[in-house]
């Protein structure tokens, strides 16, 4: 891959951004992509905010200044959008973003995307009962096999405090699965 | 332990011996977790999406720089109510009028229809304290003649009540 200096510098540029957002594309979709479906659990969804990140990181290229490394800054804005989606999606059926999400999990069993079973149903049950960061967490962790430090450094949470978080999550999950008998 | 045991050089990093129980338990907890989302997405959906991306993101760039700009935008607006605002401030401070407004230049008639419409009203304890606190005031003699006043008084006063008291 292209070293990242010169990336973020090409993106910054009029003459290069156009070819340096391609390969930015073609870099992160499917990380994002992922990072944002474990969220909202839907496709079309997902498709959508997708899309949205990527026009806000093009718009907001030039305000980025190096501070972190440009894949955290591109996964704390897929974050914010995502939660972003859900709040919106939450006020509008006038209902607690958690019943956006119950919502989502009943609807995965017709969701011609999802061909898990009973099992992968519960998982995603039980991390729906985790809170919001513990969710994440679990989910970047688990699922995306971030390290504590990359974590650390797009959640803005200590690696101490994450571990303990992840810790949590895994506890909870893994009661819930035993105790609703699917394992 | 043999004090003189030969070392290998070889080291763990900090507090491994102190976590391995923890990092333990909690693979062995993992591993009941499902690896598998069960998630899908539509086929060549990652190939269409970089396309689908980028034409937005043309559309947007092009719309953006087609805006019309306008004249006066919120921002212009604000400036210019801003300054008016200064001109006015300053034109009042330095323009101020320094005529004083002398009782006398008001016509008598002005000041009675003021205090017929009862836009000014004392009662009668009220014009006593004004009169005793203000020296200054001193009733008008001259204002009518003595005829006006015989003739106001043989008009207006009760003479059965007068001379009952």
């Amino acid at each position: 891959m292209i070293e990242e200096k010169l990336l973020v510098s090409n993106l910054q540029s009029d003459k290069e951004k156009e070819n340096a957002f391609r390969i930015l594309v073609k870099e992160y979709k499917e990380r994002l992509y992922w990072h944002i479906r474990k969220m909202v659990l839907n496709h079309d969804d997902t498709d959508d905010i997708l899309q949205n990140t990527f026009i806000k990181i093009f718009r907001n290229i030039d305000k980025f200044k190096g501070d972190s490394k440009l894949y955290t800054w591109m996964y704390r804005i897929a974050t914010n959008e995502s939660i972003t989606f859900l709040n919106k999606k939450a006020k509008i059926n006038n209902v607690t973003i958690e019943e956006v999400q119950e919502n989502a999990i009943k609807n995965l069993e017709s969701d011609v995307y999802f061909e898990g079973d009973k099992i992968q149903i519960q998982l995603q049950i039980a991390i729906a009962t985790l809170p919001q960061k513990q969710k994440l967490i679990f989910n970047m962790k688990y699922f995306e096999d971030h390290t504590y430090e990359q974590l650390s450094e797009i959640l803005e949470i200590s690696v101490g405090g994450l571990k303990s978080s992840y810790h949590i999550a895994v506890k909870k999950i893994t009661t819930y699965l035993k105790s609703n008998e699917v394992l | 332990m043999n004090e003189n045991k030969k070392t290998t050089g070889l080291n763990t990093p900090q507090n491994y011996f102190e976590d391995f129980e923890e990092r333990l338990f909690l693979k062995i907890s993992e591993d009941i977790i499902p690896k598998e989302s069960g998630f899908k997405i539509p086929d060549n959906y990652f190939d269409q999406i970089e396309s689908t991306i980028l034409n937005k993101v043309n559309e947007e760039e092009i719309s953006h720089k087609s805006k019309v700009i306008t004249l006066f935008t919120k921002k212009t607006l604000l400036y210019a109510a801003s300054i008016a605002a200064c001109a006015t401030i300053v034109f009042s401070l330095f323009n101020v009028d320094n005529t004083i407004i002398d009782l006398n230049e008001i016509q008598l008639s002005v000041i009675e229809e003021f205090i017929e419409e009862e836009s000014i009203s004392f009662d009668t304890y009220q014009l006593t304290s004004m009169l005793l606190e203000d020296d200054d005031l001193t009733l008008e003699n001259d204002l009518f003649s003595e005829e006006i006043l015989e003739e106001y008084l043989f008009e207006s006063i009760d003479n059965t009540s007068l001379f009952l008291e």
